[in-house]
């Protein structure tokens, strides 16, 4: 490992002599704020406004004025509510009314499995944790895991199998499907999976159908780590990184620290591991991030360089040819960059085979066959990077499978098309038109959890069971194998799992998925078939099951050429909360704030300071609110409206846009009907339309939550380049935690100044102009507390010693049958204790 | 002019006033008791869908609590019994009671009895039945007699308020009792009971929490 001087001449002129002011802030806006406000401490604890009085219809006026009728309606909670307890009527030693229980199973995600355990309240899962006795070895989770059981519940769930638009049976589906004619062209679109019964199903369906098209489908396009390592090693591998064993860490636009990512826990443990120090004589890993967004993995790194995501492949290239892979590609570097280019080369090299280089998912293919081929090089592979070779991996790119489908459909060339757990029409690229050529096929079939945009276009739509209520099987990462078991039935009868709508559609048979599934484990056991499923059921996993370890020859260098056009680009990822539209509907999800930028229950295409600049973009801030100017975004003909969001440490000439948004749903519930002085009729809670966006009765989009950018991908790639942006209108609210902390939520964790801070490491602190994007309005600072009228912030303290006894015997959770008991206890929670400030 | 209000109505604004002294304070005791859940809520005696009889079962032939109230010592939950520990005994004896009716129904179709709640804690109030008898708090304790509860239905007993809940809270030491006598009716604390209690709470460091989020949380 190397200290590194300051390595960037710009920022070099002693940064240590400016002490001014505190380095730390969350945005620009607080920037200024400090810079005009004398006390910035007072900041610490109340947000800006937090002392004003009340204005316009607060909430204490509301209650005020509410305060009678809320008492007149309130008499008629005297009434005793009459409460029913309906004991079971078969006894079972199992359940314990009021102990929960955890079962292990596993979460699909993408095309890996997580194993799970899942909590249980009499026969209600509850909340999912990590199974930490699965070889993956991680008890945590990501916040998918955690948000998914909103999912099963999410009363906006497709009810019923329908037939052009209206309401049928599962048994006339059946009928549908028994018909289908063995000569006809039938074509498949799954999402990415891991499941041996799905491929043992569509098996049958080949059996069956002479002429069948299988097509695996994402919303953000097939995975170019699979398409890099065959570009490299001729066959589509599994890249594990053990960031634990590494020295140093180049990451090219890899977001491994997020819960988006295929391996996120065990990226987080393992390079968390790397950086542990436990004696004095422990070395901490170092991490470099060049990447297109302020990520996590970027907030996590010790040097980080901000690049536009189409220049990242340049510079791999480049980085290769320091290291003696491949040649050097024809590009101007700044100053800054070539002084990186040239300390990760010289750190890497002399890391050798404990340094590594990951390359993420906007990245091509190339530059993941061009990493493989660097690790190759320094020597990481088997130390830092274990390739595992995946049981079934079709060689072909799904991009292009599902382009030649497309045109098929547009030609009449299928007849009957089956879309299992995707929504092709609300995310597929708008150059590819799927909505259009889906009105060309005869039979079009769609099944999914709830009734969305494809729902609405296909013929049939049949309603898909949630993972906590359907039998299937999965592998995760490491390939180990898994059951997924359902924790309860499912909620609506006409709800199958895709095993069991592809088993239909291979066979005829209406057959069940639990048969469907052991029928495929009893072929895989073999002996002693009973007790060993059993055995899978209750540990969540099959053991010894993992990929096997690939040997590889020398990995082919590609080759990467120097990008075409210029103008803007625009980079598309699946939404840190919202994925791919996954968890649109889920009230957690849209609630919880994206990691950098904070925004909540909305998108927006982030830009850097200079490049709004140019662009005459203003986000204005006032009075602990951000409003917004709204662009259109046009790429290729296509264009979309999205309110955007200034973020310091994105890349110039970079726009960056997430998946998710801009939703219309339709939901099966009836409308709001209650009227208001109804206190008592506790059924109808919602909303009249999905949270995340519907239609009404005449299909005009209502209570949209942003706006989808799926249609501008471009086929095959996650980078768009030549967008045009036109500013549409100003002061658009944008819902935002940046700055509303203070008194109503946590500040920060560590303050440092520049004198205490990384003198050391290049000097990434900001510079002390200010961003000419912002205006803030001073009219909240009229009435600011004076320091001196804070109240003192007391000593925490601690839970009490008897009721840390008490829930350790109340809230034990047993796992289901001979596991040890987990205790939650209460963990000395902090209590500030506050005075108004009123 | 004569005087429209005669001499003795000089009494008046005194006597307004004390009456309306004594008159608030009279309300505000009025309020306190009928308001209170000691008058609105105890002796509630809802229709149960079975008459069963607790003074037949747990008094006259003597079946312990826990034979049916099972998870008592393990769960937050004092269970209902399902019907199948109500077929237990009535798949033999009395099989053609009338009273038994919508047992054998439940029984035969597996649809649960819907019993009505009688002792009804709000949502925001968490107790747990497994940490109070564990730790000797009587059946009878909260739930009165139950042993003399008969076929019309378990009545509330106490009722079940906070200050109630607090009483036992401030000063278990005079409500415990050894944990074999916890599902005795009619028990009688001996009378070095204090003391007893005071050394029990002492060796297994009962405390039981006052704090709000004890069971506010």
């Amino acid at each position: 490992m190397i200290e590194l001087d300051v390595i960037d001449p710009d920022e070099s002129s002693d940064p240590q002599s400016d002490t001014s002011g505190p380095t730390f802030w969350r945005h620009p806006a607080e920037l200024e704020e400090e810079a005009s406000s004398s006390d910035d401490e007072d900041r610490l604890e109340f947000g800006p406004g937090d002392s004003e009085p009340p204005s316009g219809a607060s909430r204490r006026q509301f209650l005020q004025l509410m305060g009678a009728a809320m008492a007149m309606a309130g008499l008629s909670g005297c009434r005793r509510p009459e409460e029913k307890i309906l004991p079971y009527t078969r006894g079972t030693d199992e359940v314990m009314p009021g102990v929960p229980q955890q079962y292990a199973t596993g979460m699909p995600f993408r095309d890996v499995l997580r194993p799970v355990l899942v909590e249980s309240n009499e026969g209600r899962p509850t909340k999912v944790e990590g199974n930490g006795d699965h070889p993956m070895g991680q008890t945590g989770t990501s916040g998918f895991e955690q948000a998914s059981v909103l999912n099963l519940y999410d009363p906006d769930r497709s009810r019923s199998v329908r037939q052009g638009g209206t309401e049928t049976t599962w048994s006339d589906f059946v009928d549908f499907c028994r018909q289908l004619d063995r000569q006809q062209n039938v074509a498949v679109i799954v999402e990415e999976n891991s499941s041996p019964t799905v491929q043992a199903m569509r098996q049958r369906m080949a059996d069956r159908f002479d002429n069948l098209r299988w097509v695996t489908y994402s919303a953000t396009g097939d995975n170019p780590a699979r398409l890099g390592t065959q570009q490299a090693f001729g066959r589509p591998l599994r890249p594990r990184y053990n960031l634990g064993e590494a020295e140093v860490i180049l990451s090219l636009d890899s977001d491994v620290l997020d819960g988006r990512h295929r391996d996120f826990l065990h990226n987080t443990q393992s390079f968390a591991d790397g950086r542990r120090l436990e004696d004095a004589d422990d070395d901490m890993s170092r991490l470099y991030a060049v990447e297109s967004q302020f990520s996590t993995t970027g907030g996590s790194a010790d040097h980080r360089l901000r690049m536009q995501a189409r220049r990242i492949k340049l510079f791999a290239a480049a980085l290769g040819a320091e290291l003696g892979v491949g040649a050097a590609p024809d590009a101007d570097w700044s100053e800054r960059e070539r002084v990186y280019l040239r300390e990760i080369a010289r750190d890497l090299r002399e890391a050798g085979s404990r340094g590594v280089v990951l390359a993420g998912e906007t990245q091509p293919p190339e530059v993941h066959a061009l990493s493989m081929a660097i690790n190759q090089q320094l020597g990481g592979l088997g130390t830092t990077v274990t390739l595992f070779e995946p049981d079934a991996s079709d060689p072909e790119s799904q991009d292009e499978s599902f382009a030649d489908l497309v045109s098929d459909m547009r030609e009449d060339r299928i007849d009957s098309l089956f879309m299992v757990g995707v929504n092709p029409v609300y995310d597929a690229p708008a150059e590819l038109g799927f909505e259009e050529a889906l009105a060309n096929v005869r039979h079009s079939v769609h099944c999914g959890r709830l009734r969305n945009e494809t729902a609405r276009a296909s013929r049939w739509h049949v309603p898909r069971t949630h993972y906590l209520e359907r039998w299937g099987d999965g592998r995760a990462y490491d390939g180990t194998l898994s059951v997924i078991q359902p924790l309860i039935e499912p909620l609506y009868d006409d709800a199958h799992s895709d095993i069991e709508v592809l088993n239909v559609l291979g066979t005829g048979v209406d057959a069940n998925g639990y048969d469907l599934v052991r029928e495929q484990w009893r072929a895989r056991l073999g002996q002693a078939f009973e007790e060993q499923w059993r055995q899978v059921l209750h540990d969540g996993y099959l053991e010894n099951t993992q990929f096997e370890r690939a040997s590889v020859g020398t990995a082919q260098v590609p080759d990467l050429s120097a990008p075409g056009d210029e103008g803007l680009e625009v980079v598309f990822r699946r939404d840190p909360t919202l994925l791919d539209g996954r968890f649109s509907n889920n009230a957690w999800m849209q609630e919880l704030p994206d990691p950098v930028t904070k925004i909540v229950w909305d998108n927006v295409a982030t830009v850097s300071p200079a490049t709004a600049d140019e662009l005459g973009l203003e986000v204005d801030y006032s009075e602990g609110n951000f409003y917004a100017d709204r662009i259109e975004l046009a790429v290729d003909g296509e264009s979309v409206e999205l309110p955007v969001w200034i973020q310091p440490g994105h890349p110039d000439g970079s726009i960056g846009v997430t998946l998710g948004y801009g939703r219309t749903l339709s939901t099966t519930r009836d409308g709001y009907d209650t009227p208001f002085w109804d206190v008592t009729d506790e059924k109808d809670v919602y909303n009249p339309a999905p949270i995340a966006g519907g239609l009404d009765a005449d299909g005009n989009p209502v209570d949209v939550v942003g706006s989808n950018v799926a249609p501008l991908r471009p086929v095959g790639d996650r980078v768009a380049t030549g967008a045009e942006v036109s500013k549409v209108d100003s002061d658009y609210l944008i819902r935002c935690r940046s700055l509303g902390t203070g008194a109503t939520g946590t500040g920060p964790a560590r303050r440092s100044t520049r004198k205490t801070g990384t003198a050391s490491l290049p000097a990434r602190a900001p510079t002390r102009t200010p961003f000419p994007t912002f205006r803030r309005t001073n009219r909240h600072r009229a009435g600011h507390t004076p320091a001196t009228e804070r109240p003192p912030i007391r000593p925490a303290t601690r839970g009490r010693e008897s009721m840390e006894g008490e829930r350790a015997d109340t809230a034990s959770t047993e796992r289901r049958t001979w596991r040890a008991t987990r205790n939650t206890r209460w963990s000395g929670r902090r209590i500030i204790p506050r005075t108004s400030p009123r | 002019m004569p005087q429209i209000f005669p001499k003795r109505a000089n009494t008046l604004p005194i006597l307004s006033l004390v009456g309306s002294l004594l008159g608030g304070v009279a309300l505000i005791f009025l309020v306190w008791y009928y308001f209170s859940p000691e008058f609105t809520t105890v002796g509630y005696q809802p229709d149960q869908p079975v008459p069963y009889s607790h003074q037949l079962h747990a008094g006259k032939l003597g079946m312990d609590c826990q034979y049916c109230h099972t998870n008592v010592e393990n769960s937050k939950h004092a269970n209902v019994p399902s019907t199948q520990t109500c077929m237990n005994c009535h798949g033999q004896i009395k099989t053609n009671s009338a009273k038994l009716q919508k047992v054998r129904q439940s029984w035969a179709n597996d649809v649960p009895i819907q019993w009505t709640k009688v002792h009804h804690l709000p949502d925001y109030a968490n107790f747990s039945h497994a940490s109070h008898v564990n730790k000797g708090v009587g059946c009878e304790t909260c739930h009165g007699r139950i042993d003399k509860m008969g076929e019309e239905g378990v009545y509330q007993a106490e009722p079940l308020s906070m200050g109630w809940c607090l009483e036992c809270h401030r000063e278990p030491e005079l409500y415990l009792r050894p944990n074999d006598e916890v599902t005795t009716m009619g028990y009688t604390q001996p009378a070095n009971f204090v003391e007893r209690n005071l050394d029990r709470v002492r060796a297994e460091g009962i405390q039981p929490p006052t704090n709000c989020s004890a069971c506010h949380y």
